[in-house]
């Protein structure tokens, strides 16, 4: 028991000291980090550390904006879809409609918000569980980007600078130019969760919604928003994807939206709403790449694979409730 | 009362003109279905391409359809939807070995004749496969990596979805033919999932971790591109040989730079296209299908340039 208290205050005193309220995830993170930079000599390499920022981008970004709306008290099970859609949009509008690859961007992107859009006036107006609306809406979007496309995909785009500035240039001839825009939606979407009135209102809104709403905040329009802002995050992520790829299929982005819900859950997003964070959730993000890498790295076999990331993410979830010191996730 | 008739009457028209053309139809037209495992992937453009450039020639319909993603169970709802419609044949890709034999038997048992196309499960009873032989293929490949590699060395093996019928059997090729030169080769597998960003990421690991590397090799579309991604952003080219399977737009663009240097074609229009020939002479003379192999032709930069003008008009 004494012990117990003593590890436990320790444990607070060290989360005083260096201020995280995401102690937990960090801590998971490190644990593997250094699990698997004993194990494999190449594991700590500025190589390896971009490549797995650079396969975080996307799933970073959507996973981030995810949070927000879990926080706020919803899912969005179409952002796969939107993904899908937003390249094949943008895809066809430069390939068929001859459209400069920008303003084709613009229409993608403006796309993933309408549909964004849809989907919050759905959960919103009919009061429907987000997860069976936006299943529904999921297939209803794969639909469009199968139907938009034929089922075909869409590559040979033409030269643009376009394709650098999203996904293909190295910033100081080093760091992929994705991870800049995972980090920026990462400051934005931190900046406008903890840092605004706005955050607190999609807190509150998660948290308990009548007392939110007694309290005066307009909760379905926070969560409006908050589907807006995913719906965004989905269109961007594709257009990073595209940039990086230089191709476009309607079938991409498949599983995104369980993978985003997961990489929330791991950063100690409760699935109940009014808890989460833009941190850990980035770490978490991180995490799943580091163990999907790091088992290549040392040489899994390629059976195995999905079995053990399956282990460290239930481990990684494990470790970060017992550690954060919270009840449930 | 008068809008009530004019209803009436269209209803009536509607009735006796659906039998009509409906009969109208089956007297002067075979209809054929033929269904894909994953309709959304680049590589069954030219299947069905061939398939309805082959309906077009016979004066037949020919639908194709099927699954987007890959989903065996989707798949064979499809069939069962074409055999409720009573068409005149079926000709279907089959990626399991057994999942496919009830709905077949059920077919055959209904006069519905049912072929297999681009991938094979001989005990379902279908009359004929027409298609690449994938452990053929896979030899194909190994024979291609021990050409470029001489001394042996190690390579990697790369493939989207562990456990898929058509594509383990590639992999069973390769490593056959590896195997046989006398252990000069050291191979590795490596398992990426479909999403390109991730593959490219989880090959170029496998790299790092072993740099003795000297060639990397996919089965399959999604591997192929991402090798052709890493040979080229990692500047790899001589250092490293690339191999890729089916004709991919990245694939082939590495070719003629160069930084890939080889890709197995199964020729799949040729597998639409003689599928529904085979349906139709059985359905009109009662020929028997027989198998039909539509090769395993390697393209290299000798013939890139040929192979892209015909793959851009869909033919390869």
């Amino acid at each position: 028991m004494g012990n117990a208290n003593a590890s436990r205050g320790g444990v607070a005193a060290f989360k005083r000291l260096f201020g995280f309220r995401d102690f937990g995830v960090v801590a998971a993170a490190l644990l593997i980090a250094a699990f698997f930079s004993l194990t494999s000599p190449v594991f700590l390499t500025a190589y390896n550390f971009f490549n797995l920022l650079r396969q975080t981008a996307g799933l970073g970004i959507v996973a981030m904006a995810m949070t927000v709306l879990i926080v706020s008290g919803e899912f969005d099970l179409s952002v796969g879809a939107i993904y899908a859609v937003t390249g094949v949009v943008t895809g066809l509008a430069t390939k068929s409609l001859g459209l400069n690859i920008w303003l084709s961007a613009v229409l993608g992107l403006s796309s993933a918000m309408l549909l964004g859009l849809l989907n919050g006036l759905l959960v919103t107006l009919t009061k429907i569980n987000s997860f069976i609306a936006t299943l529904a809406t999921q297939m209803v979007y794969r639909g469009i980007a199968m139907v938009l496309s034929q089922g075909q995909p869409v590559s040979n785009f033409d030269e643009d600078p376009f394709y650098s500035i999203l996904g293909r240039s190295e910033v100081f001839g080093l760091v992929p130019v994705q991870i800049l825009w995972l980090l920026a939606s990462g400051l934005v979407l931190f900046a406008a969760l903890h840092r605004t009135t706005f955050g607190v209102r999609v807190y509150a809104s998660g948290d308990n919604r009548d007392a939110a709403e007694l309290a005066g905040i307009k909760t379905a329009r926070v969560k409006r928003a908050c589907f807006l802002v995913t719906a965004a995050a989905a269109g961007l992520a594709s257009l990073v994807s595209l940039g990086y790829l230089k191709t476009v299929t309607p079938t991409q982005g498949t599983n995104l939206e369980l993978e985003a819900i997961a990489a929330a859950v791991i950063g100690g997003t409760s699935m109940s709403g009014g808890i989460g964070s833009i941190v850990g959730t980035f770490i978490g993000t991180f995490i799943m790449a580091e163990v999907r890498t790091g088992l290549v790295l040392l040489g899994t076999d390629a059976y195995v694979q999905d079995a053990f990331v399956g282990l460290v993410i239930a481990l990684a979830v494990i470790v970060n409730v017992k550690v954060s010191g919270r009840k449930a996730i | 009362m008068s809008r009530r008739n004019q209803w009436f009457a269209l209803l009536l028209a509607l009735l006796v003109a659906l039998p009509a053309s409906n009969a109208a139809a089956q007297a002067k037209k075979y209809k054929f279905v033929v269904i894909t495992h994953a309709t959304a992937v680049p590589f069954f453009v030219p299947v069905r391409k061939g398939a309805e450039e082959a309906g077009a020639a016979l004066g037949c319909d020919v639908v194709y359809t099927g699954p987007s993603g890959f989903d065996i169970q989707k798949q064979v709802d499809y069939i069962k939807n074409a055999i409720a419609q009573k068409v005149d044949g079926i000709a279907t890709t089959m990626p399991d070995p057994a999942a496919f034999n009830d709905v077949v038997k059920e077919a055959m048992s209904k006069g519905i004749p049912v072929l297999a196309l681009n991938a094979d499960a001989p005990a379902s009873g279908r009359l004929a496969y027409v298609g690449q032989g994938n452990y053929e293929a896979g030899q194909s490949m190994g024979r291609q990596i021990v050409k470029l590699l001489p001394q042996g060395g190690d390579v990697l093996l790369c493939i989207h979805t562990a456990g898929a019928e058509n594509l383990e059997a590639r992999v069973k090729g390769a490593k056959d033919v590896l195997d046989a030169q006398g252990g000069k080769f050291k191979y590795r597998v490596v398992a990426t999932g479909t999403d390109m960003v991730k593959a490219v990421s989880l090959i170029g690991s496998a790299y790092q971790a072993n740099p003795a590397i000297k060639g990397m090799f996919g089965v399959e579309d999604v591997t192929g591109s991402a090798i052709a991604q890493i040979i080229e952003r990692d500047k790899l080219k001589g250092k490293v040989v690339g191999g890729g399977f089916d004709l991919v737009a990245d694939v082939l663009a590495g070719i003629k730079k160069g930084t890939m240097s080889f890709t197995i074609d199964q020729q799949p229009y040729l597998q639409g296209y003689q599928s529904v020939v085979e349906l139709f002479l059985l359905a009109k003379y009662k020929l028997t299908p027989c198998d039909i192999n539509t090769g395993i032709a390697p393209v290299t930069a000798d013939n890139v340039a040929a192979v892209m003008d015909l793959a851009a008009k869909g033919y390869r």
